[in-house]
């Protein structure tokens, strides 16, 4: 089987990012900070500098290189698609449909092959879950079916 | 210390739901521990959201049980797999495994249990007869003092922890300034909400811990190369029951190894901000630097000095939460987030306020670490078939799943689910680019009480600065943190004289 494409993404130059996004940060902080009171933004502004302070020193002393190389940038675009999928089922149907959708895909893109056990294992954890959060704890999880089991 | 409290608590401890509930999370620790990828500040972060229904007699148990048990069941498939369960457990794969492969997988096993059982025990006594002392103390304390005291445990985390100075600064920095979203306290200024309303109290911390430490594990454990996630497990170990109860002669002869250790864990342990790191690496090193080349081939010392020093930081870094309101660490950040949703105020004030909740806490620990022994002895032999029997697809599915129910379930919100995803990305590029989440967690838990402390400092002081070098403590305090501060320099300068004398 064909392996999965993956960039690789180690080396220094996403430590200069670091640096650099550590100093943009400081100056957008001191930018909106300044129409502020003065007790309001005595600390944000003590830590712009900083962190701006810090970025340079990351650009001339970056330590240990980051590393990217055991991940694949596709499965981590796939991984945010699911989780911000879940999120939108979360708040437009219910987190009975959505926890069901977000078990399924999680395991399916983790290798698990898709069938009638992977199925009953995601329904039977889903509706555990609803009914430790719903009927044990009171502390009701949303959406149709969780509403019509345990609430 | 009021000891009648100490004795009620204890008592109540040993009635069914409490009992059980620490039961449960002595087993869940060891069990999560001893399986690669996860460990006690994923579960912790699971288990928070769900224990806030729970009265807090059993909601905390549960928490202690897994906080004692974790790091020690993270030794097992270090030992035997050479595959370190959790973190605290890497140093104890190399005398481990190398014992293992000499046929000695039970002494090892052993050696792992008894060590981990003096540390937590240890550390569970410094807890219960430090902290109650300390908050009394703690009560004197002005906002001098906490200003200072709160700079001291960054500084601790800047300069102490292991890894880059500088991206351990960026962590703090950036903690500092994720908690200054929201409603300034003295002014009452909206910072950073950018007309967004759920962002007026700022981002809330339960959801933000899900993320960090629980959502990041699952990002990267998605996106990690299917072939590199493969692990053969299929070796059989064989380890006798009889081998793990240690001779006299063996006890004896690691006594000053599980003393320095031990000292040393909770020293670490008691400073905020250290880590549970530093304490096994300063452990490890005295070992080596005793036995030289015997060290990583099977040294009996090699396990007993990682294994008690992780797990006297246990209970230790729970002393300056429950006396000072500071975590220690971030599994003790965890705390202080189980703490708030039960409505509680950690601080000083814990123990004279709630008594009952504070001795029902540290009283946990003596127990958990007590109950921590016979399990870990029976399941130790099991944990090979264990990382063998769980899928690890279905892990990272459930994983993902509780921490979407839980960060929803702590506000009845999806702004909960939405910062945690968040957050989750940020620990996920922290852990990738090796800036560490611990000082991020920390800056965000104290950047409230030093922005209040300062502001009451200045009012006591009517705008001088010099108010915090006048207060003895608080100067004190301030040396300490400068010495903090200096360290990364001057251990970079002692390296290279000895560079320079030895060649």
């Amino acid at each position: 089987m064909k392996s999965s494409p993956s960039i690789i993404l180690s080396g220094h130059w996403l430590d200069r990012v670091l640096s650099m996004a550590c100093v943009g940060l400081g100056i957008a902080i001191l930018i909106a900070s300044r129409t502020y009171p003065v007790s309001a933004a005595a600390l944000p502004q003590a830590s712009a500098w900083l962190i701006g302070a810090c970025g340079i020193g990351l650009l001339f002393f970056p330590g240990k290189v980051a590393s990217f190389q055991e991940y694949s940038v596709k499965r981590l675009v796939v991984a945010t698609v699911i989780f911000l999928g879940a999120l939108a089922l979360f708040s437009r149907i219910g987190a009975d449909v959505a926890l069901f959708g977000l078990f399924l895909s999680s395991a399916m893109i983790m290798g698990y092959p898709l069938g009638f056990r992977l199925l009953g294992i995601t329904a039977l954890f889903c509706a555990f879950l609803g009914g430790v959060f719903g009927a044990l704890l009171n502390v009701p999880l949303s959406g149709p079916v969780f509403g019509l089991l345990f609430n | 210390m009021d000891y009648s409290m100490l004795l009620a608590s204890g008592g109540h401890l040993l009635t069914l739901w409490p009992f059980l509930s620490l039961l449960a999370g002595v087993t869940l620790g060891l069990v999560v521990g001893s399986i690669p990828g996860l460990n006690d500040t994923i579960t912790l972060a699971v288990l928070v959201p769900i224990t806030f229904a729970m009265p807090s007699d059993i909601a905390f148990p549960l928490l202690v049980g897994v906080y004692c048990s974790a790091c020690f069941g993270g030794s097992f498939p270090a030992i035997l797999l050479k595959i370190p369960g959790t973190a605290s457990s890497v140093l104890t794969a190399i005398d481990g495994y190398a014992m293992t492969q000499k046929g000695q997988a039970g002494r090892a096993l052993g050696i792992a249990t008894y060590s981990s059982f003096i540390g937590g025990i240890v550390s569970s006594l410094v807890l219960i007869f430090f902290a109650p002392v300390l908050s009394q103390y703690a009560l004197q304390f002005g906002p001098a003092e906490y200003f200072s005291l709160c700079i001291l445990g960054l500084s601790t985390v800047v300069g102490m922890a292991s890894g880059n100075a500088l991206k351990n600064a960026f962590s703090c920095l950036a903690g500092l300034l994720v908690a200054m979203v929201g409603i300034s306290p003295e002014a009452g200024f909206p910072r950073f909400t950018f007309g967004s309303f759920w962002l007026f109290d700022g981002f809330p911390l339960t959801p933000m811990l899900i993320g960090m430490f629980g959502l990041s594990v699952v990002f990267e454990l998605m996106s990690q190369q299917v072939a590199s996630g493969k692990q053969d497990f299929s070796q059989s170990v064989p380890v006798r029951f009889s081998d793990m109860i240690l001779p006299v002669s063996l006890i004896r002869r690691l006594l000053p190894t599980w003393v320095s250790s031990c000292t040393l864990g909770n020293l670490v342990g008691v400073l905020p901000g250290a880590g549970m790191l530093v304490a096994i690496y300063m452990s490890y090193d005295r070992v080596r630097r005793r036995f030289g080349d015997k060290c990583g081939q099977g040294l009996p010392e090699g396990i007993a000095a990682p294994e008690t020093a992780n797990n006297s930081v246990v209970a230790s870094s729970m002393v300056p939460l429950l006396s000072l309101g500071i975590p220690g660490n971030s599994t003790s950040a965890l705390f202080l987030g189980a703490l708030l949703i039960q409505g509680l105020r950690p601080g000083p004030a814990l123990f004279a306020d709630s008594p009952e909740v504070a001795y029902l806490i540290v009283v946990a620990f003596l127990l958990a670490n007590l109950l921590m022994f016979p399990i870990g002895l029976c399941l130790a032999r099991s944990a090979p078939n264990l990382i063998r029997a769980i899928p690890r697809s279905l892990l990272t599915a459930a994983i993902a799943v509780l921490c979407f129910a839980g960060a929803f379930a702590v506000g009845n919100s999806v702004f909960g689910v939405i910062v945690a995803l968040l957050f989750g990305f940020v620990g996920f590029f922290f852990n990738r680019l090796n800036v560490p989440i611990s000082p991020f967690i920390l800056a965000v838990v104290l950047a409230p009480v030093i922005e209040r402390a300062y502001f009451q400092s200045m009012a006591l002081s009517g705008g001088s600065m010099t108010f915090f070098l006048t207060q003895p403590l608080s100067l004190a305090m301030l040396i300490f943190t400068a010495l903090f501060l200096a360290w990364p320099l001057l251990k970079r300068s002692l390296k290279r004289r000895g560079v320079q004398r030895y060649g």
